[in-house]
Order: structure tokens, then C-alpha cells, then sequence
């Protein structure tokens, strides 16, 4: 028989009391469930597991084996990484840490039930819920493409196989054909990534395919880092790239991808591989749990819990949470302020006030990287930016080099603090 | 005294408070891995004064770095001395 907390407070005389405790009460142990195996979810369960030790329980539910990072995904497509070094598995999360690594996908929240819904069936019971699905596209953002449309035209925007399917058609490109990127509007994972990921296919095909083309199709004024790619793109790939930005019609955009085709404002050009970056949205399961407004799941600056449910958390891609970009390091660091929050609520460990930082390096060619980052704190209103940095134009050789070499640091750091 | 030493001075007399110092070094951990790693050095398990003197120096700009320098101009005194006795060995 599974044990139903709603019945047990229900049927108790003094309901109040039941309340006031209700995690200690209900089940020895109060149960923490983690929805999404990522930046957020990986980071939230660990700190939980390692901070409660033992006085907490801990499932993670993330449907894939393998996690294959985002992040150095466009290194990858500028052969510089291989996929294998971007997958991280959970066996630690497990077999140190206690955690119980469900590999199924969440399907439904019971908000008031207090359970999670599986799609093998059944259900996890929660007395606080974490949800850091990451992103979803929105439905017809690009018209002509679709999710049966990835093939034709990769996103590349979650880890793993649409990388290695992006990378083939890169490098299967005729001589002299041409690459074309869709880039989403904001806000969206990772503002540099799509740049980024010009930068490192600029560098393969200045290798293997010199001649090829680059177009990027960009309905944003602006973009992150714009000055530091320019500088570089113009430096190392001269010529080769060129962008279309709202004023020559990148707000009106479709694409046919059996006749791979893009139509931009009326013209229509043929491209050899298109990268299509949809417009984004939050994980779906956060929609389906009743939590978002409009795209975004609006949460609490000082513990990401939900503007709606005070017992659910909303890390990483998903919410709206104010200043910070959508990147993993964001997700990371929203996580270990949302660990200590409900470690505080579900214990006796000590709550500290929430700070937040971010940094997001960006390779623009190999020993060429930027960067651009800041520090964040918690107010009424939303998370906000108290002090920040950013690569500057015209920097030395020696510094860029430096920076790349501080990313291999950070990824070998963050994924240790996600995966132990 | 070199420059920064009494301030150097004053946060190694203070009592720090471990438990604060856990939860701040979980922002370290984001790029300081604790295996050695390239391009960004371990801080674990170096002497606290030198933890202490490299935040001061970040701090004032005696020191810098774009990331480190960012990091520090938020820490005030209690806190460097909190994330160095608990990052740190004594020295
Ligand atoms: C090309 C590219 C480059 C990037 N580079 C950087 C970078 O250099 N630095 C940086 O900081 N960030 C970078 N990012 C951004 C970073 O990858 C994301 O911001 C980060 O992964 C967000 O973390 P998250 O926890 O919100 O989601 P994710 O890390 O995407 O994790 C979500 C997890 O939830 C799982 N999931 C989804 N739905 C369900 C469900 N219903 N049930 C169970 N599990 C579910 C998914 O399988 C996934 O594993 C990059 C992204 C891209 C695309």
C-alpha cells in the first residue's frame, strides 16, 4: 500500500499540528523529487543528497542514461572536443550520493495530491518538487518546421545526437556550399550559442571547406558578445560569414526543408545544411504542472520556488527568474541557492541569503575564447545583476588563449559539481 | 606592512563561521575543481592565509582578473574569512 499524506493529515483531529510539521509527520524521512537530470536538476539533487546526509530522500527523474552536455557541444562541431567527453552518467548521483536516479519521463504533476506522474506509470510522492526540464520549442516559430522536420534541419539546441547529425552535414557540405543558421529571438538558452556556434563552424569549414558560405539569419537587433565575435569573424574567417539581420527581413522567416529552402522576406535562397534555432519555451512538464505564465515559469528570487506553489522549485531554462541569462551556469548556481533553501525548510540546516554569478565563455576560434559574466542577488522583484565583466575587443593573443584554457577548467568543474 | 596587510591581518583575526563558509564555497565550486584542472587552479586545501590575501587583492584591484576580481568586490570581511577557513588549511 503506498502511503497517501492527504489522508493521514486528513483524517488527524488536530489537523494544525499536522500542518505545522507536516514533512516530519508524514514520513520519517521528507522526500525531495527532482525533475530533469541537467544543470539545475543534477546540481539540486547533489546538494541535497551530500548536504542532508541521509535525512532527506532524493529522486531524480531524467528519462536519458547519458547526459550529454550543451556546452561544448560547438567545440565539438569545431572538432576540437569529442562527443564521448561531453556525456556524464549518473552512476555517482547513485552509488555515492543515495540518490534515486529514476531514468523514466515525468509526465504529469498532481499539485495537490503531491505527485509526480511517470510515463512508465505510477507515481512519485513529493513534499517539495525541483523541475529543471530545461527548454522546449515553440510550435510553429519557424514556419515549415517542425520536430519531423529535425532531420532535414538539425536544431542542435539539446545535447547530444542533433550535434553529431549537425556535424555530418557540416562536414558532407559541397565545396563552396552554404551553411545557414536560424537564430532564435529572445530570451532563449544560451544568448552567445548561436554565434559560438558559427564561430566553430567557420573554423571546420576554413579547414576542410574553404570556400562555403556562412549565412546567419537573426531576427534580433543585437546579440551577445556581437563586438567580440565581429572582431573575430573578421580576424579569422574574412569574409566567409555573413548575417541578415530585422532589417533585411530576419523577423520573417520560413523554411521547406525537402526542398531545403529558406525564404527569407519573400527571398528564396537554396542552402546545402540549416540550422534551425527555434523560438523557445519552458519544459513542457512545467506547463502541464499549471506553473508558467506565458512561455516562462515565474519563480522567487531568494529560492526559485514558484510564484503559484510554494512547494515546487523552477530552476535553469525554464524560469523566469529576472537578470541571468539562460546558461548552465546559471542553472548550477540557481540550484545550490534553491538546495539551501530546502534543506532550510525540510531540515534544521541553516538558510543563507541567496547569491547567484555566472560566467559564459565563448571559443570564437581554437585559443581564441571571450567571456562575459556577473554576480546576482535576490530581490522582491526577480534576481538582479549587482556587478558584471565582459571580454574586451582587441585583447592579446596571450589572453584569449588564457580564456579558452579557463574554460576547460570551468566544464571539468561544473560537471564535477553536477555529476560528483 | 605591505599594502592590503592590515586588511590581511584583520579578516585572519576574525571568527569565521564554517557552516556560512560551506554555502559560499559552493560558488567557487562552479569553475575550482577539486582534481587538479587546467586553466583554473585548485583552492582547496591551500594555506588560509594565502586564500585570504588573494581575495583582498582581488578585492582592491591589487590583483587581477576579470571573473575573480567580480567574484571579490561582493565579499566583505566575515565572508572571506568564512570561505578561507573553510576552503583552507590553516597555516
Ligand atoms: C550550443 C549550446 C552551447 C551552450 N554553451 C553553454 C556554455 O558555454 N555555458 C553555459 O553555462 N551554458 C551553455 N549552454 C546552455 C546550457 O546548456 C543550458 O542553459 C543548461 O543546460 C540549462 O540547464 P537546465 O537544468 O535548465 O536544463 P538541461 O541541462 O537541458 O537539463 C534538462 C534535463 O531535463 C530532462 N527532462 C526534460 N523534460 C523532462 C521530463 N518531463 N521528465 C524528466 N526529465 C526531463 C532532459 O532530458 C534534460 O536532461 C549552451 C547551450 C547550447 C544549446
Amino acid at each position: 500500500m503506498t502511503f497517501d499524506r492527504r489522508t493521514v493529515i486528513g483524517g488527524l483531529a488536530a489537523g494544525a499540528a499536522a500542518l505545522s510539521a507536516p514533512m516530519v509527520m508524514a514520513q520519517g524521512v521528507p522526500r525531495v523529487v527532482v525533475v530533469g537530470g541537467g544543470a539545475g536538476g543534477a546540481t539540486a539533487a547533489r546538494y541535497i543528497a551530500k548536504g542532508s546526509q541521509g535525512a532527506v530522500s532524493v529522486t531524480l527523474i531524467e528519462p536519458t542514461r547519458r547526459y550529454y552536455t550543451c556546452f561544448f557541444s560547438n567545440l565539438y562541431l569545431g572538432g576540437l572536443r569529442e562527443m564521448d567527453s561531453l556525456g556524464h552518467d549518473y552512476g555517482t548521483l547513485a552509488a555515492e550520493y543515495g540518490i534515486n536516479v529514476v531514468h523514466d519521463w515525468a509526465v504529469g504533476v498532481d499539485r495537490d495530491a503531491r505527485t509526480v506522474s511517470l510515463a512508465s506509470g505510477g507515481s512519485i510522492p513529493y513534499d517539495k518538487l525541483i523541475l529543471s526540464p530545461g527548454i522546449d520549442f515553440k510550435e510553429g516559430a519557424v514556419p515549415g518546421w517542425d520536430v519531423t522536420a529535425q532531420t532535414a534541419m538539425p536544431h542542435a539546441y539539446k545535447g547530444g545526437t542533433q550535434a553529431q547529425l549537425l556535424k555530418a552535414q557540416v562536414m558532407a557540405m559541397p565545396e563552396g556550399g552554404t551553411f545557414a543558421i536560424v537564430t532564435p529571438p529572445n530570451p532563449y538558452r544560451c544568448p552567445p550559442g548561436p554565434y559560438e556556434r558559427v564561430s566553430m563552424v567557420a573554423h571546420t569549414l576554413s579547414e576542410v571547406n574553404p570556400s562555403a558560405k556562412i549565412l546567419i539569419v537573426d531576427p534580433k537587433e543585437g546579440y551577445s558578445k556581437q563586438a567580440l565575435f565581429e572582431e573575430g569573424w573578421q580576424a579569422h574567417y574574412g569574409g566567409m560569414i555573413e548575417r541578415i539581420g530585422p532589417d533585411f527581413g530576419g523577423t520573417n522567416v520560413s523554411v521547406n526543408p525537402a526542398e531545403m529552402t529558406i525564404d527569407i522576406d519573400g527571398q528564396v535562397e537554396s542552402v546545402d545544411v540549416c540550422n534551425v534555432i527555434p523560438a523557445q519555451q519552458a519544459g513542457h512538464i512545467v506547463h502541464a504542472a499549471g506553473l508558467t505564465d506565458g512561455d516562462w515559469a515565474p519563480v522567487n528570487a531568494d529560492d526559485l520556488s514558484s510564484k503559484t506553489d510554494p512547494d515546487v522549485h523552477i530552476l535553469g531554462d525554464s524560469a523566469a527568474q529576472g537578470d541571468m541569462p539562460k546558461s548552465g551556469f546559471a542553472a548550477n548556481s540557481q540550484a545550490k541557492v534553491c538546495a539551501n533553501a530546502v534543506l532550510g525548510a525540510l531540515t534544521d540546516a541553516r538558510v543563507f541569503p541567496a547569491r547567484f554569478s555566472n560566467t559564459c565563455w565563448s571559443l570564437i576560434a581554437p585559443e581564441d575564447g571571450v567571456k562575459v559574466g556577473a554576480t546576482y542577488e535576490a530581490t522582491e522583484e526577480k534576481i538582479a545583476s549587482i556587478d558584471s565583466f565582459i571580454s574586451q575587443p582587441g585583447e592579446d593573443a596571450e589572453t584569449r588563449a588564457q580564456t579558452y584554457q579557463e574554460s576547460l577548467g570551468w566544464y571539468a568543474a561544473i560537471t564535477a559539481d553536477m555529476f560528483g | 606592512m605591505t599594502p592590503g596587510g592590515d586588511e590581511i591581518a584583520g579578516i585572519l583575526a576574525l571568527e569565521p563561521d564554517l557552516g556560512y563558509g560551506a554555502y559560499l564555497a559552493s560558488d567557487c565550486t562552479s569553475c575550482h575543481a577539486d582534481a587538479a584542472a587546467e586553466g583554473i587552479p585548485r583552492i582547496r586545501d591551500l594555506p588560509t592565509g594565502t586564500i585570504v590575501a588573494a581575495l583582498v587583492d582581488y578585492r582592491r584591484g591589487a590583483r587581477q582578473h576579470q571573473v575573480m576580481e567580480t567574484i571579490a568586490r561582493r565579499l566583505g570581511d566575515e565572508e572571506i574569512a568564512a570561505l578561507a577557513a573553510f576552503l583552507g588549511e590553516a597555516d
